[in-house]
């Protein structure tokens, strides 16, 4: 299992001006979108018109990111996010851990019918299942809920998930489950005291990779959600812009933008490292 | 059989009937019922439904719409690849010869996969907006104003501007999958071709390259599986337009079903998306399994 791809590269390599320069214009541009788009979500909407993208803010406008946690309901939006993933996540990460064991471990009739379930589930694209989710949820009156979009993300994510822990499940070495079991224990404590602890590593890699996923969805909270009250951020930074398209009222938008941007960024430089190992991981997606 | 097998064989309903409940109705059931629905004129609630078996299937052969959606997603395809594979080998090549500041590049270059699909989406609109972006600004500061241009509202440019964003968002992803790939590569082999003699890129286009061609095609086909289903970037920046340049299946589809209320007909789209996806996972699978990534 690679551990980290960028770090742990040890290599003697030559050096080339055109590598910093490459890398440096690339990181440049970035670091540039992002004094953009803070010092634009600062400005008022008729001076966004007016003035060049990158003229200061006359006088900084802090009330933007009142207004856009208010009347944007970015606060609203940050927390349904918020909520959905990190449910979704413990959720698909329980129920994987539960049936990667088994179908690692565990002979019985059917498995590999199951198991061949469970890999066709991660090639079928979400559009193939978004007209009849959405008249499923909608006889369960679960449209328009935090719930609905719950259950959908626990189901769409569990293949991959179950997929990557029954790989891990694969390589733990058995004796320590034998020996466990002849000190008296019983299966299901060896599962929770003795084979669940070693899984850490494999269940942060599916926890990044889930995290990215249903933090980062679309078509399902675009289509099973409609209320405004219960938008993620994909969704509600969507029709902010669907808004302000109509009422040219940029200032919000850029607000909320920040709003949703920061956050992210400032855990992704503190988690950088997990983060290429569990997309690394996360690759097995196919 | 010995008595932990037999104890462990006792976890397999519990730990299972969980995870089989929610995929079987969640995915399985509404598969099946995504295939039938296609079979029908199901047209929205309160309408009689027929069955028309195949009927769907011929529109859509017959649909112009549909042809030009499915040339404007190998269009996003082939443009993508032409810009994605290219640039995401040379920055893995690069982050590999930088020492002092790799770790401030590597932030810079894969901050943006972390925001939202939606949010890189609108962010680039406005990068992109005549008025006030900066794209147009900046070709206008080093005198090119003959270049600047409303790109999104451009027929000729619109695609490859929401693949240009497509890339700056996703490209991480791909230098972090390539990388991996790489660091499989024996450093020896790099190492002795190096003494030997051979440059930078020597060593890259004689010894990484070719050694690192079973990982590029598994990832040239999980970038043709994805290109196949593109929708949240286009949905948001352009929507299918101008003119219809940027509708892929994917939005026509969810055009179909969600505007048209045309559900059976969306689903029928869906199932021959499936299809593509499924022949081409197949074959790729084939390539993963003589060339799996770790684990």
């Amino acid at each position: 299992m690679t551990v980290s791809p960028l770090h742990g590269m040890t290599r003697n390599v030559r050096r080339h001006p055109l590598v910093f320069l490459a890398l440096s214009t690339h990181a440049l541009f970035n670091v540039l979108c992002l004094i953009w788009l803070l010092s634009t979500s600062l400005k008022g909407s008729a001076e966004i018109m007016a003035t060049s993208p990158w003229a200061p803010p006359e006088t900084p406008l802090w009330q933007n990111y009142a207004d856009a946690w208010s009347i944007g309901q970015m606060g609203t939006y940050l927390l349904n996010s918020v909520v959905v993933t990190t449910i979704s996540t413990a959720a698909v990460l329980i129920l994987g851990s539960l049936s990667g064991y088994v179908f690692a471990r565990v002979a019985f009739p059917g498995r590999n019918l199951l198991k061949a379930v469970f890999m066709a589930a991660m090639m079928i694209p979400p559009f193939a299942l978004v007209v009849p989710l959405f008249d499923a949820l909608s006889w369960a009156s679960l449209l328009n809920t935090r719930t609905g979009l719950i259950l959908v993300y626990v189901a769409m994510q569990l293949p991959l998930t179950t997929f990557i822990l029954t790989s891990f499940h694969q390589t733990l070495p058995l004796e320590l489950e034998e020996s466990a079991a002849i000190e008296g224990a019983s299966a299901s404590q060896t599962f929770r005291r003795i084979v669940l602890p070693l899984t850490g590593p494999a269940l942060t890699a599916c926890g990044v990779v889930n995290v990215l996923h249903i933090w980062n969805e679309f078509i399902y909270a675009l289509t099973f959600v409609q209320d405004d009250s219960v938008y993620t951020l994909a969704v509600g930074i969507f029709r902010l812009n669907q808004l302000a398209d109509y009422s040219s009222n940029w200032a919000i938008l850029f607000a909320g933008m920040v709003i949703s941007v920061l956050p992210v960024l400032i855990v992704f430089a503190f988690f950088q490292r997990k983060f290429s190992s569990g997309i690394a991981q996360g690759a097995l997606k196919f | 059989m010995n008595n932990v097998d037999r104890q462990r064989r006792r976890l397999a309903l519990p730990f299972l009937a969980l995870p089989c409940v929610l995929l079987g109705a969640l995915f399985v059931f509404p598969f099946v019922q995504s295939i039938s629905m296609s079979m029908t004129d199901w047209f929205g609630t309160f309408q009689t439904t027929n069955w028309v078996g195949l009927q769907n299937y011929r529109d859509l052969i017959a649909d112009d719409l549909f042809r030009s959606a499915v040339l404007n997603t190998l269009l996003y395809f082939g443009l993508s690849l032409v810009v994605l594979f290219p640039m995401a080998l040379f920055i893995a090549w690069a982050l590999l010869r930088t020492k002092r500041s790799r770790s401030f590049f590597q932030l810079a270059i894969f901050a943006p996969a972390v925001l939202s699909v939606s949010v890189a989406g609108v962010l680039w609109k406005f990068i992109y907006n005549p008025n006030f972006g900066i794209i147009n600004t900046v070709l206008e500061a080093v005198g090119l104003e003959a270049l600047t241009r409303p790109w999104l509202g451009d027929p000729s440019t619109a695609m490859l501007g929401i693949v240009i964003a497509v890339i700056w968002h996703g490209i991480a992803t791909w230098i972090i999958l390539i990388l991996a790939g790489m660091d499989r590569i024996p450093t020896e082999l790099n190492e002795a071709a190096s003494l030997d003699g051979a440059s930078n890129w020597q060593v890259y286009t004689r010894v990484t390259l070719p050694l690192l061609w079973p990982v590029l095609s598994t990832l040239l086909v999980l970038w043709f599986i994805q290109s196949m289903q593109t929708f949240a970037f286009i949905y948001v920046m352009t929507n299918g337009g101008p003119y219809g340049s940027t509708e892929v299946m994917a939005t026509y589809m969810y055009r179909m079903a969600f505007e048209g209320r045309m559900f059976a007909y969306g689903s029928a789209m869906a199932i021959v998306m499936t299809i593509i996806v499924l022949v081409i996972s197949l074959i790729g699978s084939r390539m993963l399994r003589s060339d799996r990534f770790d684990s």
